[in-house]
């Protein structure tokens, strides 16, 4: 972990089992954790706690997570300068490589690719 | 000179005039008579008799009306002869239709004449010394009954045509080389909401407007691609028609040229349809493989996940053998992830809608990186690779995505199926048009791979299969058992996408040697569709 102060890490995620486990490793590799079900609520949390970094799903019920990417990216500075590692099963279409390419903030990982050292590690990195 | 001599000298000049014209007459292709007034028969041809099947002998001289047993009693003719010709001097193209007793049923196109004549030659002509007659009357008689059985013919070939064409569910435009509409079948009044008149005749932009989905933009050039390379040209994915209403139809299909007899280019006949109800289905098709493999996806992440956590020793010290048992699960899922994933674009090679992105790729870069990749397992294998590049840099134009997976799989399944201390051989380069690649001639200007292991090598009964789904040759799963069995087949549906070609030769127990040809600027770009994972 760089940096003295503890990083907070704001997990957007409906899949129970996946929030667990990526909370308790990130709780382990030192982080704080905060946890969102689905995008209003995730938009609700980030904006009131401002997180140093968002692991974001696409696929939740309420609001998907490119939706909240959408409205935090709208809203003031913080909004637009959180990084966002987007963390989901769905493979990535044109539309969104675009988006992602375009945003220098924003990473796409797909979940069934990567061990959870790797998330963890690109946090890191983001964060660095 | 005295008047005997100039009778003589006359008659001696009308002979030779009468002469010439017996001349002309008797020469004529067509049957001709010239009538008197009272429409006897002074002068016939060998024409007439041979077409009309009557001889010389009950024509001269015969009335026409009586010529033949009365079959020349034909009220239309004598109409013409008696009423007509009185009003005007010359009748041309005047049709009279008959059915003759010897000959059948005959059509016949008559030019009739109307001639004053000095009665000194009327008298040398019908040989009528007390002839009054300053008038004949020539006839030339053109038999058309053929021509006509031709012509309906025709119009009923065209009728049958045009029948076929208006049965035809897809809609047809056919334009001359300038791009003139000659042909505009029902189903492309329908479909463009304009009807055959306005649209024959004029420009086909005119009445077929197709644009891209993706921009807008008209998209009418593979009718002129067409009309230009005289080869067959497809639509973009995706096409839209605009109607006449301004209404957007998604529609399908191709360009073809027209040939003439002698084989010229006259022109390009386009078909096309509306395909909502397809692209429907496919959009469905499309959701539920994405659907499905998601769903599929969350226990498989989930399994790894934990696994991982607890061969990290995360959640207490674990026992060898419970390490052991626990990496088995491991492997075990990322099989099934890897399964997964090749269904998946498997599905979307097979629906194409995978997207090809090209750009300029440093083909040696990526190579070097994806062999940098594979390095521990090359060296876990204790194997040597030989990398041969032609060139100090070799670039191209093409999807860096679908080449990196090509490479990958080829050079993976070398690996995997290489026993240790084999040797992998990779050389890359590009071969022009028409020169020769692995004994076989390139077809277009491309970058070329060749990758040679010593491996276990394919069995000649079994290597007709190697590109199809699913198919494991018995050799290779003694060697490796985890195998998709998807990887040749994909990457085999990716290269005939791209439009390049693979194969290899391969001999049991000695090795295989693939050999790819990938071309440039050969990739359509399709910027819709997800990209490939495997």
């Amino acid at each position: 972990m760089t940096g003295k102060k503890q990083k907070t890490v704001l997990i957007v995620e409906d899949e129970p089992i996946h929030l667990r486990v990526l909370a308790d490793t990130f709780t382990n590799e030192g982080f704080r954790v905060l946890s969102a079900k689905n995008g209003e609520e995730g938009l609700e949390f980030a904006f009131r706690e401002r997180p140093d970094t968002i692991l974001l799903d696409r696929v939740m019920p309420i609001m998907d997570g490119m939706t909240m990417m959408e409205k935090l990216r709208k809203e003031g500075h913080w909004g637009k300068n959180v990084p966002i590692i987007l963390l989901t099963n769905v493979p990535i279409d044109e539309e969104t490589k675009n988006t992602v390419t375009g945003d220098k903030l924003v990473d796409y990982m797909v979940k069934s690719d990567w061990a959870l050292g790797d998330v963890v590690a690109k946090a890191r990195k983001i964060l660095s | 000179m005295n008047k005997a001599k100039i009778i003589k000298q006359n008659n001696k000049e009308i002979k030779l005039a009468t002469g010439y014209v017996d001349a002309i007459i008797s020469t004529l292709r067509e049957p001709f008579l010239v009538l008197d007034k009272k429409l006897r028969i002074i002068s016939s041809n060998r024409s007439f008799y041979v077409n009309f099947k009557v001889t010389q002998k009950e024509t001269k001289n015969q009335t026409l009306s009586k010529l033949g047993n009365g079959q020349w009693n034909i009220p239309k003719l004598i109409h013409l002869l008696k009423d007509v010709l009185r009003k005007k001097t010359v009748v041309m193209n005047y049709e009279v239709e008959h059915s003759f007793e010897r000959i059948g049923r005959r059509i016949m196109n008559l030019n009739a004449r109307r001639l004053r004549i000095p009665k000194e030659l009327a008298m040398a002509i019908t040989g009528d010394k007390e002839e009054e007659e300053e008038e004949l009357i020539l006839l030339a008689i053109e038999d058309i009954t053929e021509r006509r059985r031709l012509e309906q013919r025709l119009a009923e070939a065209k009728a049958k045509d045009e029948a076929v064409l208006a049965s035809i569910g897809d809609a047809v435009m056919a334009c001359d080389k300038d791009g003139r509409v000659v042909l505009f079948n029902r189903v492309a009044e329908t479909l463009t909401g304009f009807s055959v008149k306005e649209a024959i005749g004029k420009h086909y932009k005119h009445s077929i407007k197709f644009v891209r989905e993706v921009d807008g933009k008209p998209s009418n050039d593979f009718i002129a691609e067409s009309l230009k390379t005289g080869q067959k040209a497809y639509m973009v994915n995706h096409t839209f028609l605009i109607r006449k209403d301004g209404f957007k139809i998604p529609v399908a299909d191709s360009a073809a040229p027209i040939r003439g007899i002698d084989g010229v280019l006259i022109g390009c006949v386009i078909v096309f349809r509306d395909v909502t109800h397809e692209r429907d289905v496919d959009k469905a098709k499309t959701e539920f493989v994405s659907l499905t493999s998601h769903q599929l996806k969350t226990p498989l992440t989930a399994i790894k996940w934990i696994t991982e956590m607890l061969l990290n020793n995360k959640k207490g010290k674990l026992t060898e053998e419970q390490k052991g048992y626990l990496d088995d699960i491991r492997s075990e899922n990322e099989q099934m992830i890897k399964l997964i994933n090749a269904l998946l674009d498997v599905s979307r090679l097979g629906l194409g809608t995978f997207a090809i992105t090209p750009t300029l790729v440093n083909v040696n870069l990526l190579l070097r990186g994806i062999i940098n990749e594979l390095k521990p397992q090359i060296i876990a294998n204790k194997l040597r690779l030989r990398e041969k590049y032609i060139r100090q840099k070799l670039e191209t134009f093409t999807d860096a995505n679908l080449l990196r997976i090509i490479l990958q799989n080829l050079l993976t399944n070398a690996i995997s199926y290489t026993p240790e201390g084999g040797r992998i051989d990779v050389e890359i380069s590009s071969k022009h048009k028409g020169e020769i690649f692995g004994k076989r001639i390139v077809a277009e200007n491309s970058v070329v791979f060749m990758i040679a292991d010593t491996g276990c090598g394919i069995p000649k009964q079994q290597q007709s299969k190697i590109f199809t789904k699913l198919f494991r040759a018995d050799n290779a799963r003694k060697v490796n058992v985890h195998g998709t069995g998807l990887g040749l087949y994909i990457i085999k549906s990716i290269i005939d996408k791209l439009g390049g070609a693979i194969w290899f030769t391969s001999k049991e127990n000695k090795g295989t040697t693939f050999y790819v040809v990938v071309p440039f600027l050969g990739n359509k770009a399709k910027t819709e569709g997800k990209q490939l994972t495997s």
